[in-house]
């Protein structure tokens, strides 16, 4: 069995840092080392200050995960020596972090509704971007740091190791980096950077880092677990330890074996006093927060969704946005298949190019009977990227006529004489074998359902 | 003039790591080097920041000079304030101008130097994490007042321990120090841990007022002959001038020690990691080398050998598995020391004892101490910065010749009642130091 924890990292959307007033703003296309000051540049005399916002930033996400928040919280200080540290220790949250114990609903790859269980979220500041010319930093010729990064407000959070497949994670994930944008607390030109956990039976734990983009975790993992699996199988050790993702190289590495915890001798901060949230303030927050998945789900099944599938359409926000634009009657049920038609492609919610009025316009078609279900189902699979053919491909794929059909089988059943024959006879498999004819010579714009009605009248 | 008497000052006593090219303003003001001056070199007493100038101003030094302070130069201290005798120097040693064989205490050993020595100063700025104003202000008989943790702001001070840490005054009178605090204190949004307190003065606290007195007994264990005769006679002379006092016990004072060095410590060693020689400091070419060996090279060099003492015993205990017995069960006793404090404080306004338990020791004394022998001197001047509470130490007589201080505590924001005692006290002890 394989066990898959994650570590998000989420950068949060304030206009500051986390300890200073420098801003975040565009901060990606910032010149290098021109947002920085005494404070996150850790010059001798200066003193971090908490961004009250991150605190709320943090305290949505711990509404939208229906975390448990603490009395009372606090900043420690992690020590470790790194270049891109501006203090040589980092401010982070260590015994009791800004919420614990939450859940968000998700999907596993089949569509099927899960609840992924949070183990924690904490606060704490980015250290600098580090960039290693010519090398890695052992090889590399010279080191290059840029501390507009250093102090950006970071939300890290952990799962539980809930997911049993590399497919999941990467569901999770999308799901996650859609609800945090959709309550705004995902700054806008930053994704979820992930670190994993991964074990299979009869193996330690492996932590997977330096992965960027949710394809590639599900690549990193699914490595892992061929690596893992033959080290088990072949009776040798899977250990504990930490390993780093080569994209290029699509393999993992071995960064650090850890025999034990690392040590970072963490203290409190005692530059920064501990502080409580009051329910007050946790009213005015969660009043600036949208309607959240769990929420839209109780409200789907409510007007008449079957309960598996407003679970599962909620369980991908975007697929909830989308389908809430949709007014027809069987629109739940081509949500289904409009999820189904995603995985197949491999393609997400938000790299849709059909609008939803497209899509209910081929919806309301099949409804119509002016398309067959199966016609429908193929169309969604090539509009979905190329909206521009959708008209065109209702139109060609109409449904027959009735005379139009009358006339295929009467000219069939000319050519068919000894089928017809048994077929009125009563036989079934005559009557299959005239179904596929008229379909085939309908050039499948028949519906199957009628050719056999109509068959069976003759 | 200030700046040339500064110059002079320091020549014969030691007293400026840095003195400022000319000092133009309303009165001369000395800071200890711990406390970050805009253009102007500030090490904390450090070779591993020997070329540091920071860019800003601590926010004491900002409100002094928007009153007309004149920056003469930064004061001689311990490196880091790792130290009670200001010996532990990375430059100068600086000595006590009543008896250049002695020392002039520690950490803000230059600045009470100065203001003993001054003939234009009335005040300097000092900071005290375990005792580091008061211990040189007894020491060459001048005033030492350390505000309540939190009344005066913390930034651009470079930390020692940040939970501990409180810039305060050494003072030619009570009332200097007094006026400067009503200067300085009062609350600044870039430090997180300063009080929310409006602005105010504190020279009309100079006035007598009806205060009874506690005297701590645990506080004349350890104390010399000399000094246990001096102080009491100054309690007797507050005695007959009506302010009565009465025995009061405070059992934990042991154990606020260890509690004390273990905090002090623990912070200490996570303050100092970012000196690197990466960003400002001492650097060196770090060719052909990791970045830890270039850390450990640029740290080697640059820190003293109590700097990386503490450093190693800070980092010891807060590691995993010792977290628990040292670092957390120092803060633990801290939580008893503060209730004590809280509870005997009830009873009476302000407590008496004497500063330190002994006169400004010789250097050759000091040179045959333990670092243990060093640590515990502190003793008296630890439980009330452990509980941030405010404290001022007057000088109320002599032994050997060399001043004696009578350090008056008070409950948290109680500056008041301290100010008024010590201010009471220095009137029936004759005034000024000499």
């Amino acid at each position: 069995m394989v066990k898959i924890g994650l570590e998000v990292h989420a950068y949060l959307n304030t206009h500051t840092k986390l300890f200073c007033s420098c801003s975040t703003i565009g901060i990606t296309e910032a010149v290098e080392n021109s947002r920085v000051c005494p404070t996150c540049l850790g010059l001798p005399g200066s003193k971090p200050v908490l961004n009250s916002s991150a605190i709320n930033v943090g305290l949505k996400i711990a509404l939208s995960l229906q975390c448990k928040l603490p009395k009372e919280m606090f900043f420690s200080r992690k020590t470790y020596f790194y270049p891109d540290m501006s203090k040589n220790y980092q401010i982070t949250q260590y015994e009791i972090p800004i919420a614990s114990k939450g859940k968000m609903e998700s999907a596993d790859e089949s569509g099927k509704p899960f609840s992924v269980s949070i183990t924690r979220l904490n606060l704490e500041e980015d250290p600098a971007k580090i960039e290693h010319v010519g090398g890695s930093i052992t090889e590399a010729k010279y080191t290059l740091l840029d501390y507009n990064r250093s102090g950006l407000p970071l939300c890290e959070i952990v799962t539980d190791p809930v997911f049993k497949t590399p497919r999941q994670a990467r569901l999770f994930l999308q799901n996650l980096e859609a609800v945090l944008r959709y309550i705004g607390a995902l700054h806008p030109l930053f994704s979820l950077k992930a670190d994993a956990n991964i074990s299979v039976t009869g193996g330690e734990r492996v932590e997977v880092k330096n992965v960027t983009g949710y394809r590639e975790v599900e690549r990193a993992l699914q490595f892992e677990i061929v690596r893992q699996n033959n080290l088990v199988r072949r009776g040798e050790k899977v250990e504990r330890e930490t390993r780093l993702w080569d994209a290029q190289a699509k393999v993992t590495r071995t960064m650090r074996k850890k025999e034990t915890e690392e040590d970072y001798g963490y203290i409190f901060d005692p530059d920064l006093p501990r502080f409580s949230i009051s329910k007050e303030s946790m009213k005015i927050i969660s009043k600036t927060l949208p309607e959240l998945p769990r929420e839209k789900i109780a409200r789907f099944i409510k007007s008449g969704v079957p309960r598996e599938i407003a679970k599962s359409i909620a369980g991908d926000l975007q697929l909830a946005l989308f389908f809430e634009k949709l007014k027809s009657k069987s629109a739940p049920r081509w949500m289904l298949l409009l999820k189904k038609t995603l995985n197949y492609n491999d393609i997400l919610v938000s790299e849709i190019k059909l609008s939803p009025e497209q899509f209910e316009k081929l919806i309301v078609a099949v409804e119509k009977g002016e398309l067959s279900e199966r016609a429908g189902e193929l169309i969604l699979r090539e509009a979905i990227l190329k909206p521009e053919k959708l008209t065109k491909l209702i139109e060609d794929n109409r449904t027959l006529s009735e005379k139009e059909l009358k006339k295929i089988i009467s000219e069939v059943i000319k050519k068919e004489k000894s089928a017809a024959k048994i077929l009125r006879k009563g036989n079934r498999k005559a009557l299959e074998f005239l179904v596929g004819k008229v379909m085939k010579a309908s050039d499948r714009k028949a519906e199957p359902k009628n050719v056999k009605k109509m068959l069976r009248k003759l | 003039m200030w700046i040339k008497e500064a110059q002079e000052l320091d020549k014969k006593y030691n007293i400026f790591i840095t003195l400022a090219e000319k000092a133009e303003g309303k009165f001369p003001l000395a800071v200890k080097d711990n406390i970050c001056t805009d253009g102007l070199r500030t090490t904390a007493g450090s070779k591993i920041l020997h070329n540091y100038i920071p860019p800003f101003d601590a926010t004491v030094v900002q409100r002094l000079k928007a009153v007309g302070a004149a920056v003469v130069g930064k004061t001689a201290m311990d490196e880091f304030g790792f130290g009670t005798f200001s010996v532990n120097c990375a430059y100068k040693v600086p000595k006590n101008p009543l008896n250049t064989d002695r020392s002039c205490g520690g950490s803000s050993g230059g600045s009470a130097a100065y203001i003993a020595a001054s003939k234009h100063a009335k005040f300097a700025l000092g900071q005290s994490t375990g005792g580091s104003i008061s211990c040189p202000a007894a020491f060459c008989g001048v005033v030492g007042l350390t505000p309540t943790y939190g009344l005066v702001s913390r930034y651009g001070l470079i930390d020692y321990g940040n939970s501990l840490d409180k810039i305060g005054l050494l003072a030619k009178t009570v009332e200097d120090a007094a006026f400067a605090l009503g200067i300085i204190a009062g609350h600044d949004p870039k430090d997180s841990t300063s009080l929310p307190l409006e602005r105010r003065g504190y020279a009309k606290h100079c006035i007598p007022q009806d205060l009874k007195i506690g005297v701590p007994k645990e506080y004349f264990e350890s104390v010399e002959t000399g000094v246990e005769k001096a102080v009491w006679v100054a309690i007797k002379k507050l005695e007959a001038e009506g302010i009565e006092y009465r025995e009061v016990s405070l059992p934990s004072t042991k154990s606020a020690l260890f509690s004390y060095y273990i905090i002090a410590m623990c912070e200490a060693s996570t303050n100092l990691a970012k000196y690197c020689g990466l960003r400002y400091g001492l650097s060196e070419n770090p060719e052909g080398r990791s970045f830890n060996e270039y850390f450990s090279s640029v740290r080697t060099k640059g820190f003293g050998q109590e700097v990386k003492r503490r450093i190693l015993m800070g980092t010891f205990a807060r590691m995993a598995g010792y977290r628990e017995a040292y670092y957390l069960k120092a803060l633990k006793v801290r939580a008893n020391v503060i209730a004590e404090f809280k509870r005997v404080l009830k009873s009476v306004d302000v407590l008496a004892a004497p500063t330190m338990p002994m006169i400004a020791p010789r250097f050759s004394e000091i040179a045959s101490l333990t670092p243990l022998q060093h640590y515990t001197s502190d003793v008296l001047t630890v439980p009330a910065n452990l509980a941030g509470l405010p404290q001022i130490s007057v000088p109320c007589g002599k032994s050997e010749g060399m001043p004696v201080g009578l350090h008056f505590i008070g409950n948290h924001l109680a500056e008041n009642k301290i100010i008024s005692a010590g201010w009471f006290a220095e009137k029936i002890f004759g005034g000024k130091h000499g």
